[in-house]
């Protein structure tokens, strides 16, 4: 049953004071409360405990924009001049392709089966064992330095300023009554890596996962490495 | 700016016009959704700053399913349910170390609680529109009829009829019905939200 406007209006008023009636109409109480919502936010602006446009808040985000580390993978490998350079010296060109990225023609044609092609791909297999336990595959498909990673021994993340960012998670970590460990002081004095070890629960889990690491939940600790950004990869 | 135009841009390293964007568009609707869920203006600040900063840092587990302004609004709820629970555990612990079982149970309680009293993301993007609304027709208002507003803050505050006459300079009785006349007289600004709120 609809109550009297009268009886309309006191609700209306309860409910802009935070106290909805609950036997009131729905939509009334919505609207009320709806101009609660409104009439708070514009209160805490007067007095000046939010500022809106906030320059400094985006200055902040700003910052931790730039702290983050790029998570944006690079194009995907591509053979090098001097790796076409010597397939061309061996004889293969654009029309005349290279293994791997053969033409059904080719493939119909037996290609792969022609002895200076077998010779080939047994050298190419010799070379990448070669240039792999010579650690010279540290290419472009993606930038070691940026990105983080949830590794077997640790997770490391690169970032502008690591005392800053090991601050920010001793407090977050500290609101979830977590005690991280410093475990290489000597390093962290020099504020260009600092290596610090949080115990294993499902809060730190989570709050690691919001943070953009991806720890292993199987671990008893995890051992975070927070890196400075080496001034050549600096954007 | 919408949610998916500021993820393009922080995704692609544009990140003043990601941040800018994030601030411009999220700050507003996001601190009046906190502080209308009961929290101070300075918590709602750190609970906003703490939802950019998780926006930020999940942007690039963000996968195209759904819509990216609901998963802005998730996190903010998120957010704010974490500091709610905070909060509730810090009072718990101050007013009465409790056993364990009793934690627990008040744990699950609390949870309840906030799950029945904190509206999913599809709603809060609608309050959102609806609060939008409304504050632009208040605004209206407020050029109209400074005195009703300033009555509106007043009450918003919780203060006695007394009070608010005081205030005023009215009698008790006049003040009441200059009180209950506000709905009547706000009504043509924010006619068009009820609308809204139907939908």
């Amino acid at each position: 049953m609809e109550s009297s406007p009268d009886k309309q209006d006191e609700q209306w008023l309860s409910a802009i004071a935070g106290h909805p009636d609950p036997d009131a109409d729905a939509l009334l109480n919505q609207q009320a409360t709806s101009l609660r919502r409104v009439l708070l936010l514009r209160k805490a602006e007067a007095e000046g405990k939010i500022s809106i446009p906030d320059e400094r808040g985006y200055q902040r985000i700003l910052h931790q924009l730039q702290q983050k580390p790029s998570m944006v993978h690079a194009a995907p490998h591509r053979p090098s001049s001097l790796w076409v350079s010597f397939l061309r010296w061996l004889g293969f060109s654009e029309g005349n392709p290279v293994p791997g990225v053969l033409t059904k023609n080719a493939e119909s044609s037996g290609y792969f089966f022609q002895p200076r092609v077998l010779a080939l791909a047994a050298s190419v297999v010799l070379a990448v064992i070669v240039v792999l336990q010579g650690g010279l595959l540290t290419g472009p498909s993606e930038d070691e330095s940026t990105v983080i990673r949830g590794g077997e021994l640790d997770i490391v993340q690169v970032v502008d300023d690591p005392k800053f960012r090991f601050e920010e998670l001793r407090k977050d970590l500290e609101d979830l009554g977590v005690k991280l460990r410093v475990a290489d002081e000597g390093a962290e004095a020099k504020n260009t890596r600092i290596m610090i070890e949080i115990p294993n629960t499902p809060q730190v889990i989570t709050y690691l996962q919001d943070q953009g690491f991806s720890p292993d939940p199987n671990r008893k600790t995890f051992m975070i490495v927070l890196k400075k950004t080496p001034a050549t990869t600096k954007k | 700016m919408k949610a998916e135009d500021i993820i393009e841009h922080i995704r692609q390293g544009r990140k003043e016009a990601g941040g800018r964007g994030l601030m411009d568009t999220f700050k507003r609707p996001m601190t009046r959704f906190f502080c209308g869920q009961g929290i101070s203006a300075e918590d709602a600040e750190e609970v906003f700053w703490d939802t950019a900063m998780t926006i930020v840092f999940k942007i690039d587990q963000y996968k195209h399913e759904g819509k990216a302004e609901a998963w802005f609004w998730q996190i903010a709820r998120n957010k704010l349910i974490d500091f709610q629970r905070k909060i509730r555990r810090q009072e718990r612990l101050r007013d009465r170390p409790s056993s364990r079982e009793s934690n627990d149970k008040e744990q699950s309680d609390e949870w309840k609680w906030i799950e029945e009293n904190i509206p999913a993301p599809a709603q809060l993007i609608q309050e959102e529109r609806v609060d939008h609304c409304v504050e632009q027709g208040f605004i209206q208002f407020q050029l109209v009829e400074p005195e009703r507003a300033k009555v509106l803050y007043l009450q918003l505050e919780g203060h006695s009829i007394e009070k608010i006459a005081a205030e005023i300079g009215r009698s008790v009785g006049a003040s009441k019905e200059y009180l209950s006349q506000c709905r009547k007289k706000l009504a043509p600004y924010i006619q068009q939200c009820t609308e809204l709120l139907s939908d």
